[in-house]
C-alpha cells in the first residue's frame, strides 16, 4: 500500500543529488572547507552564495523556475527593507494582505489545478524544489522584518537558498541564521567526531532502515485487499515509524553538514514517540514547520479573537483557531482529500483536548488531577493511544480517504 | 588518562567506519522516497 504515495501536479518526485551520493558529499566537503577556511566577510558570504547556488542549480529545469525564484527573494527582501524602514507609516493591513497573498502563492504554487483559472501557475506550473520552505522563510522574513538585525541582500540570499535546508528545511529563523552567517562564535569549539556520527546515524535511518522498509512494504506484499487483518495492522502502525525514521534521518545529515560549516541549525523532532496527546504530538514533531504556523498562524489569530470578541465567544473561536492551524499544517503538505481528511481528524481530536481541558479537567477533584498528571499509567495509555491515533489517520494520506476506510474496515474483521 | 581518551576515540572511529559501512552496503536509493515527495 505504501507505493501510492501523494503527488501533486507540481511536486519533485525524485531528488537530482540524494544526501548518500558522492555528488553531495563532495559539494559538503568544498562547503565546509570554504566556510572554514576563509576569513568571516564577503569572501566567505560570496563562497557560501556561490555553493548554495551550484547546488539549487542541480533542481532547476529551466529559466521559469529561477525567475519565480528570483522574483520571490528580490520581493522578500524589498518589502522586508520597506517594513523596516517605514513599516510604521503603512497601515498594519498591508502586512497581513502580503502574508495571505505569500500563503496563496504557496499553495497555488503547490497545486496548480487549484482554483481553476485564477491560479496563475494553471497555465505554467512550477517546478521548483522546496517551494514549500522557500514562502515560509519569505513570510518569516516579512513578518519580522523590523525586528532582524544585520539585514543585508547578500545574507537573505544564502539565507532562503542554504544548500543543507533548501530540499526539506529545517526551517532556520533568519536572525539565528545571521548570527552563523557574519561568523557566529569563530573561537567556539567544534567537535567533528559527534558530528560525524550524527550524519552517519542519520545515513543510516535515512537510507538503510527508512528507504529498504519502505521497499520492503510495498514490493512484498499484494495489494491491500488480499492482506490478513494483522499484517495490515502491522504495516499501518509502521508508517509512523518510517516517516520518523526517513525525516528525522534526512534531518540529521543536514544539522551535520550545517554544524560542519558552523551554523547551528534548529532541531526539528523531539521524541514525538513520547507525545501524550496530538497537541504534544505537534510540539515534537517537525518543530520548525509547527513553530512557523504557531509564531504567524496561530498566536496572531489567537491574540485577534482576544482582543475582539466577547469572552462568551473567546472559547468557541479559540477553537476554531486550533482547527484552522491544524487545516493548515495538513493540506501544506499536499491538497489531497486524504491530507483533508487527516487535518480534519488531527484538528477535530486538537479542538476535542480543549473542550476536555476546560470541562472535563476542571470537574476532577484534586486526587483525580493528581492521578490524571502523574500516574505512569495514564502517561503510558496516552502516549500509546496517540501513537495509534496518528498511525491510523496516517492512512489517509497515503492511501486515500476511500481505500483507508476500506482498509481500517477490514482490520477490525469488517468486510466490505 | 590520555591512553582512555585514545581508546575512546579509536573505538568511536571504529563505530563510525561501521555505520559507514553498512549504508554503502545495505543503502536503498532507489525506494520511493517520502521527504522529497510534494515539498
Amino acid at each position: 500500500m505504501f507505493d501510492r504515495l501523494p503527488a501533486s501536479a507540481g511536486s519533485v518526485a525524485v531528488p537530482a543529488v540524494p544526501l548518500n551520493s558522492w555528488h553531495f558529499l563532495l559539494i559538503s566537503v568544498a562547503a565546509v572547507l570554504l566556510m572554514r577556511g576563509l576569513p568571516v566577510g564577503l569572501a566567505r558570504k560570496a563562497a557560501l552564495a556561490a555553493v548554495n547556488l551550484y547546488f539549487l542549480s542541480l533542481f532547476l529545469w529551466g529559466i521559469y523556475p529561477l525567475a519565480v525564484l528570483f522574483a520571490l527573494v528580490v520581493a522578500t527582501y524589498g518589502l522586508g527593507e520597506l517594513k523596516a524602514r517605514c513599516g510604521d507609516r503603512v497601515p498594519r493591513g498591508v502586512w497581513t494582505v502580503v502574508i495571505v497573498v505569500l500563503w496563496c502563492l504557496l499553495f497555488f504554487a503547490k497545486d496548480p489545478n487549484l482554483a481553476g483559472s485564477i491560479n496563475p501557475f494553471l497555465a505554467h506550473p512550477l517546478r521548483l524544489v522546496g517551494i514549500s520552505y522557500l514562502v515560509f522563510r519569505s513570510i518569516h522574513y516579512i513578518a519580522d522584518a523590523e525586528c532582524l538585525e544585520g539585514r543585508s541582500l547578500l545574507t537573505f540570499v544564502n539565507y532562503a537558498i542554504f544548500f543543507p535546508t533548501l530540499l526539506a528545511g529545517p526551517i532556520e529563523r533568519y536572525e539565528r541564521f545571521q548570527v552563523f552567517h557574519d561568523g557566529g562564535d569563530p573561537e567556539a569549539p567544534i567537535e567533528p567526531l559527534p558530528i560525524f556520527h550524527r550524519i552517519a546515524n542519520g545515513l543510516v535511518k535515512k537510507y538503510v532502515l527508512a528507504d529498504n522498509l519502505l521497499a520492503w512494504s510495498s514490493l512484498s506484499q499484494p495489494p491491500a485487499g488480499q492482506l490478513a487483518p494483522a499484517i495490515l495492522w502491522l504495516s499501518v502502525m509502521s508508517l509512523l515509524v518510517i516517516l520518523y525514521l526517513d525525516f528525522s534521518g534526512y534531518c540529521d545529515i543536514v544539522i551535520g553538514v550545517a554544524a560542519l560549516m558552523g551554523f547551528r541549525l534548529m532541531e526539528n523532532f523531539n521524541r514525538p514517540f513520547l507525545a501524550t496527546s496530538v497537541q504534544d504530538f505537534w510540539t515534537r514533531w517537525h518543530i520548525s514547520l509547527t513553530s512557523i504556523i504557531r509564531d504567524y498562524v496561530f498566536t496572531p489569530l489567537s491574540h485577534f479573537v482576544v482582543y475582539h470578541f466577547r469572552r462568551r465567544w473567546q472559547f468557541p473561536l479559540a477553537c476554531g483557531v486550533y482547527f484552522f492551524s491544524m487545516m493548515l499544517i495538513a493540506l501544506w503538505h499536499d491538497t489531497t482529500w486524504g491530507f483533508f481528511v487527516f487535518g480534519l481528524l488531527h484538528g477535530a481530536m486538537l479542538v476535542g483536548i480543549q473542550v476536555f481541558r476546560r470541562y472535563g479537567y476542571s470537574r476532577l477533584g484534586p486526587g483525580g488531577k493528581e492521578f490524571w498528571d502523574h500516574s505512569p499509567l495514564v502517561a503510558w495509555s496516552a502516549r500509546a493511544m496517540n501513537y495509534a491515533f496518528v498511525s491510523l489517520t496516517m492512512l489517509f494520506w497515503q492511501c486515500g480517504p476511500a481505500e483507508s476506510v476500506s482498509i481500517l474496515g477490514r482490520m477490525v474483521g469488517w468486510q466490505p | 588518562m590520555s591512553l582512555t581518551v585514545g581508546a575512546r576515540t579509536a573505538a568511536s572511529l571504529l563505530w563510525l567506519a561501521l555505520k559507514i559501512i553498512v549504508v554503502v552496503l545495505l543503502a536503498n536509493s532507489e525506494a520511493a522516497q517520502f521527504v522529497y515527495q510534494n515539498f
